[in-house]
């Protein structure tokens, strides 16, 4: 298939033409284009993931209370404002998947893999932009598919995001497992196969078309962590494929791959046999763990970037942050078996396990400290993407602390199921991919619009952002190790989570705090849109390569011909430039013969071309 | 740790350019174009080697080949895992091999010879002989396909369905699979016929206006390429077969 479409990616190239409204922003060949689409359908599955989140804390704070706004508004799910418990199951399976694999994975590799790899290795567009169209019209159809899950007969699936079987391979064992959990797993699939056309196409991309000069030892290391992601993806997403496909069978065939015999449902015994309902555990946390890191790998590229950028140094220990994400990469195949140290599994396996999965905390623990030492003596400016790249690392730190504490099997026993892993991986994995996602988009919105976003309104978004998640998240350590479970209706009949419920308040209120501030997000991105100052190319003074371009890009990139590469990408501050940046179109020679310039304290950047005018003066 | 950061502080204040001033390279530990394509041996300036100097080792369908069938090999080797936890259990059984499996196992066998026969009239130049066994390759495809739907129809004589032991449910399900990604590679056949046509109409359009043939030969590296990526496909897909075989039959 990827052979046929080899021609059509040359012919695209020989043609950049203008364009049919249609072939312009629907059905688009662009890999900008198609950044911004994921982009923003992934924004729109974030408010929509976000809401139903914020309906979950609702009833954990105050259960069985009776809303009647929602009980008008959605008088099925909400009899007389009360929550029914079934709901509450869709609302945390739905809560999981969406935000899981529709917001943070579609925004953080198909908008900005899509939108940054051509860019910032000095191409013109993808390798394959046909496959790159096919897969954002898979993603969204999957979208809809699951959204409309909440629309059919039964609603929603309540089984978890994890989908484990028996429940999830029976029809009719519980609401939403019919029909609903149906158009589950083929939206998933959808997904899945969007997303390995995607990665053939970081993938090949990355390797092949650099600009002349640009090594990978040069590359940016937002680029360097998209392309271990899609590597990553493709080798991993396959397997839960196979397993999905399986669960469908099982479900609608009457195989046994996962139903073991003596089933009873309805009264009457079913005639699998054998099946083991731990493989699909297996399968599933084989892509299962994986995928968390799929989330966290290019919101650490980007925020390298971004801090480097903004703290006007070179990022520290360039070697060993790629050969970290490496390591992370290749460990995160290893480990799966931590999410079922209670599944009965051999003790000196969970202690392997437990090996690999402390073993993680090395390259992570390198990244961190190369941040912080990024951070150190650097002239910082505090833009709004900048505090949220800090605000990356702090919950990064956080949520890694809480996963050496959940990693080893006798405290993991103890902790399975409750709020403190809840806790753990709210911080860890969602928390700080969506602030990589938020100071990713801060930082590049003016590539992508040729406008700049309002910086008040920025370190507002930031400041009750980052208390928020901590209000919310932060108790529910304590709710944890109080004993209070993962996936409960309501807090209310177990005595002995009497004493946490005010801890449920706080994290509630905290929660709603976050949700409603991410409205001035919202407020800050459109009306910036529209209306925000225009940019020019490079407003941060950036080093990469996608700064030389317009703001907006046009379609093909580059107006003054592929761009050629001198340097590494983080040429921040180097002694004896005249500038505190160095573009890595900028030849040697340029910076030499300018060398002078700056003992007569012309050290002073200025803002947008001066870098590449730099280069016409030598 | 002390040290790191000390290097870290030096590097931050790197912008007094008094104490800098003799070093024109860049600061220590960072790396250089000493891997880029050449750019380290113009005396250090790094240069880019020259516009258009790095030309890719692979072409880009070559690459996102290999990575397919990377792709591919998981997705077929978590089946694996499932398929040796599960002859595990108490219900695996003995099954017979439906005969109509070994007529669709040679015909893509053969399949796979007559894609190379392709593969080397298109090499030296023999265009309508190429498109003859590319089209005999993709008969043998639809044959394949068409046999294992036979075998499926004879093991459904027996009695035998998806659901009726846990060996019968991996048969009918990497059977359907494996057979998708026949049907896949035959779609993209198409395509790389419809490309060797295109050749013959360049090629007859050049002989037209007298000679020139040579040069629109030479544009038939694309073609060339394009069928060489197909046959890489479907020896993987006839390996792959022959594989699941063993796995699926053999007990």
């Amino acid at each position: 298939m990827s052979t046929a479409v080899a021609g059509v990616a040359q012919a695209h190239e020989a043609v950049h033409h203008e364009e049919s409204f249609i072939r312009k922003y629907i059905f688009s060949f662009d890999h900008k284009t198609i950044g911004i689409q994921f982009l923003f359908t992934s924004l729109f599955m974030g408010i929509i993931g976000g809401t139903l989140a914020l309906l979950i804390r609702l009833q954990l704070a105050w259960p069985g209370r009776a809303w009647p706004i929602l009980g008008a508004l959605m008088p099925n799910a909400f009899p007389n404002g009360i929550m029914r418990p079934d709901i509450y199951y869709s609302l945390v399976t739905m809560h999981g998947t969406i935000m899981v694999f529709f917001v943070f994975t579609t925004a953080l590799v198909g908008g900005f893999a899509n939108f940054l790899i051509p860019l910032q290795i000095g191409a013109r567009d993808m390798a394959f932009p046909l496959l790159n169209m096919l897969s954002y019209w898979l993603y969204l159809p999957a979208s809809i598919i699951m959204l409309s899950s909440f629309f059919v007969d039964g609603g929603a699936p309540g089984t978890g995001w994890t989908a484990y079987p028996p429940l999830s391979a029976l029809q009719g064992a519980a609401p939403g497992t019919g029909l609903g959990q149906t158009l589950w797993l083929v939206a998933l699939f959808l997904m899945m196969v969007s997303f390995l056309l995607g990665s053939l196409n970081y993938i090949t991309t990355t390797l092949n078309m650099r600009a002349p000069g640009l090594s990978m030892s040069r590359l940016p290391l937002s680029v360097w962590a998209l392309v271990v992601t899609a590597t990553v993806s493709l080798l991993s997403f396959p397997v839960l494929l196979g397993a999905a496909v399986m669960l469908l069978a099982d479900r609608h065939l009457g195989t046994s791959f996962y139903l073991p015999a003596g089933i009873v449902l309805g009264g009457r015994e079913l005639l699998h046999t054998g099946g083991d309902p731990l493989l699909w555990q297996h399968l599933f946390w084989f892509l299962g763990h994986p995928e968390v890191y799929i989330l966290i790998l290019p919101a650490m590229g980007m925020v390298s970037e971004v801090m480097a950028t903004h703290a006007r140094k070179p990022i520290f220990g360039y070697r060993f942050m790629v050969g970290s994400m490496l390591a992370i990469a290749l460990l995160s195949f290893l480990v799966w078996g931590h999410h079922m140290f209670t599944s009965g599994m051999h003790p000196l396996l969970g202690t392997a396990f437990m090996a690999t999965t402390l073993v993680i905390a090395i390259p992570s623990a390198i990244k961190a400290f190369n941040w912080l030492a990024t951070l150190w003596g650097g002239k910082i400016r505090f833009t709004p993407p900048m505090l949220f790249a800090i605000g990356f690392v702090s919950m990064f730190v956080t949520g890694g602390l809480t996963g050496l504490v959940a990693g080893s099997p006798p405290i993991s026993i103890y902790f399975h199921d409750t709020y403190f892993i809840v806790a753990h991986f709210h911080f860890v994995m969602a928390s700080a991919a969506l602030f990589g996602l938020l100071a990713a988009v801060y930082h590049w919105f003016p590539k992508m619009f040729g406008r700049m976003m309002n910086e008040r309104l920025g370190r507002w978004h930031f400041w009750f952002t980052f208390l928020g998640i901590y209000g919310t998240f932060f108790p529910m350590h304590f709710m944890g190790t109080a004993g209070m479970m993962r996936r409960i209706y309501s807090p209310e009949p177990y005595a002995f989570l009497a004493d946490i419920q005010p801890l449920n308040v706080i994290s509630t209120v905290s929660a709603l705090v976050l949700g409603f501030s991410q409205v001035l997000f919202l407020i800050n991105l459109f009306y910036s849109l529209f209306r925000g100052p225009k940019a020019d190319r490079n407003p941060w003074q950036a080093t990469t390569l996608e700064w030389l371009a317009p703001s907006p890009a046009p379609h093909g990139n580059w107006d003054e011909g592929i761009p050629e590469v001198y340097r590494w990408p983080y040429d921040y501050s180097v002694p004896g430039a005249s500038q505190d940046y160095i573009p890595q179109h900028v030849p040697d020679v340029a910076v030499e013969a300018e060398a002078p310039q700056s003992v007569s304290g012309n050290g002073v950047a200025e803002a947008g071309d001066s870098a590449s005018e730099g280069e016409g003066e030598s | 740790m002390s040290t790191l950061l000390g290097e870290a502080v030096k590097r931050g204040r790197a912008g007094s350019p008094v104490k800098e001033l003799g070093r024109k390279t860049r600061p220590a530990l960072r790396p250089n174009g000493r891997n880029g394509s050449g750019g380290g041996s113009n005396g250090g300036m790094g240069g880019p080697g020259g516009a258009g100097a790095r030309a890719p080792i692979l072409s880009n369908g070559r690459v996102g080949l290999w990575f397919l069938l990377g792709s591919i090999t998981m997705l077929f080797g978590g089946f694996t895992s499932t398929v040796l936890v599960r002859r595990l259990a108490d219900d695996w059984s003995v099954m017979p091999i439906p005969s109509m499996v070994w007529a669709s196992t040679a015909a893509l066998i053969l399949s796979s010879i007559t894609a190379e026969v392709a593969r080397r009239q298109l090499r030296s130049g023999r265009i309508e002989g190429a498109l003859n066994w590319i089209s005999v390759t993709a008969v043998g495809g639809l044959l394949f396909v068409a046999g294992q739907w036979m075998a499926w129809q004879q093991l459904l004589g027996q009695g035998i369905m998806i659901q009726s032991s846990a060996r019968s449910g991996f048969v009918y399900l990497l059977m359907a699979v494996h057979a998708l990604h026949v049907i896949g590679g035959i779609v993209g056949l198409t395509l790389v016929y419809r490309k060797v046509t295109r050749l013959r109409g360049a090629v007859a359009m050049a002989a037209a206006n007298g000679g020139g043939v040579p040069l629109a030969l030479a544009g038939g590296r694309g073609a060339i390429e394009s069928l060489s990526n197909f046959n890489t496909y479907w020896h993987f897909m006839g390996g792959l077969w022959i594989y699941l075989l063993i796995l699926l039959f053999v007990s």
